[in-house]
C-alpha cells in the first residue's frame, strides 16, 4: 500500500475538525441554531427548523451518513449510527441513516444504521430502532416495534392534541416497513 | 364490559391504584377534573395505554377527535365519552 501524505493529511484534517466540532456540539447551547450549525459544519446533512438536544452523538466518523429533513427533532442524549466497524466502505453522498420532516427521536434512543426513519414518525424515549420506521407511526421498546399510528406530528399541536389523534395499533398489526 | 362512566372510572382507577397510592391520592376523592397527565397517574405512553385499554374494554376504537384535547387526560370528561361511544355502540 502506497502512503499518500496528501491523502493522509486531508484525511486527518476532516477528521480532527470533524472530532472537535462533535465535542463542541454535545454540550454547545442552542438546540435549535449553534448545535445544529456544528453539526451541519460536520456534514451532517440537515433541514430547516431541526432541533438537536443535548448530548446526542450523531454518527462520530462519517456525519455526512445521516440525514435529518425539516422540523426533525432529536431528543437529548441519542445515539445515530451511520456505520458500524466492517461495514462496506461508504462515499460521500450515500445516506445510512436517513430522519424525515417533522419525524420525533425521543429522549436517549439509538438509531442504528440502514434505517429511515418516516415523516411524522415518533421513537419514543429509550428505544432502539433496528428497522425503519413508516411515516406517522410511533414505535417503542428494543428493539423499536409500532404502537400506535400518528394523526399528526409531535409538535404539531399540543402533547394532548397529539394524543387525542393517535390511534393504538394492536398486536398483529405490528409490523415494521422492511 | 364497562357501562357507565361510573364503571370506566373505576376501571381506571383500580388499574392504576398502586399510582394513585404512591402519590397518596385517594381516588375516591378526586375531582371530576383531575388530570391523570399532569397529576402524575399516567405518563406519556400511559395516555396511550390507556387509550388502547378502554377501546380494549368496550370492543371498539374510539375516535377522540370530537373531544377537548385538554380534556383526553381528565378523569370525568375522558370517562364520560368513553360511555357515550359505548352506548352509541350498543343502539347501532
Amino acid at each position: 500500500m502506497v502512503f499518500r501524505p496528501i491523502q493522509w493529511m486531508s484525511h486527518a484534517v476532516f477528521g480532527l475538525r470533524n472530532r472537535a466540532f462533535q465535542l463542541l456540539a454535545l454540550y454547545s447551547p442552542g438546540a435549535d441554531s449553534l448545535r445544529v450549525w456544528l453539526h451541519r459544519w460536520r456534514g451532517v446533512h440537515i433541514g430547516t427548523n431541526a432541533w438537536i438536544g443535548t448530548d446526542s452523538i450523531l454518527e462520530t466518523e462519517y456525519p455526512y451518513l445521516i440525514s435529518i429533513g425539516n422540523c426533525a427533532s432529536i431528543g437529548i442524549r441519542c445515539v445515530i449510527i451511520g456505520h458500524f466497524r466492517g461495514m462496506a466502505a461508504t462515499r460521500l453522498g450515500e445516506i445510512s441513516v436517513r430522519i424525515e420532516d417533522y419525524a420525533f427521536i425521543g429522549p436517549g434512543s439509538i438509531v442504528l444504521p440502514n434505517v429511515t426513519i418516516g415523516r411524522g414518525a415518533v421513537v419514543m424515549a429509550g428505544s432502539v430502532v433496528t428497522k425503519s420506521v413508516a411515516p406517522m407511526t410511533m414505535v417503542q421498546g428494543n428493539p423499536a416495534k409500532p404502537v400506535a399510528r400518528c394523526g399528526i406530528p409531535m409538535g404539531g399541536g399540543t402533547l394532548k392534541e397529539f394524543y387525542r389523534k393517535l390511534k393504538p395499533i394492536r398486536e398483529p398489526e405490528a409490523e415494521q416497513v422492511p | 364490559m364497562p357501562q357507565t362512566a361510573n364503571d370506566i372510572k373505576s376501571m381506571l382507577v383500580s388499574t392504576y391504584a398502586k399510582s394513585f397510592a404512591a402519590r397518596h391520592i385517594d381516588p375516591s376523592q378526586v375531582d371530576d377534573r383531575f388530570d391523570l397527565f399532569t397529576g402524575g397517574i399516567i405518563d406519556s405512553l400511559g395516555i396511550m395505554e390507556m387509550i388502547a385499554m378502554v377501546e380494549e374494554s368496550i370492543g371498539r376504537q374510539i375516535d377522540f377527535d370530537e373531544m377537548e384535547a385538554d380534556d383526553l387526560t381528565r378523569i370525568g370528561p375522558f370517562c364520560r365519552f368513553v360511555a357515550s361511544k359505548a352506548a352509541e355502540e350498543q343502539v347501532a
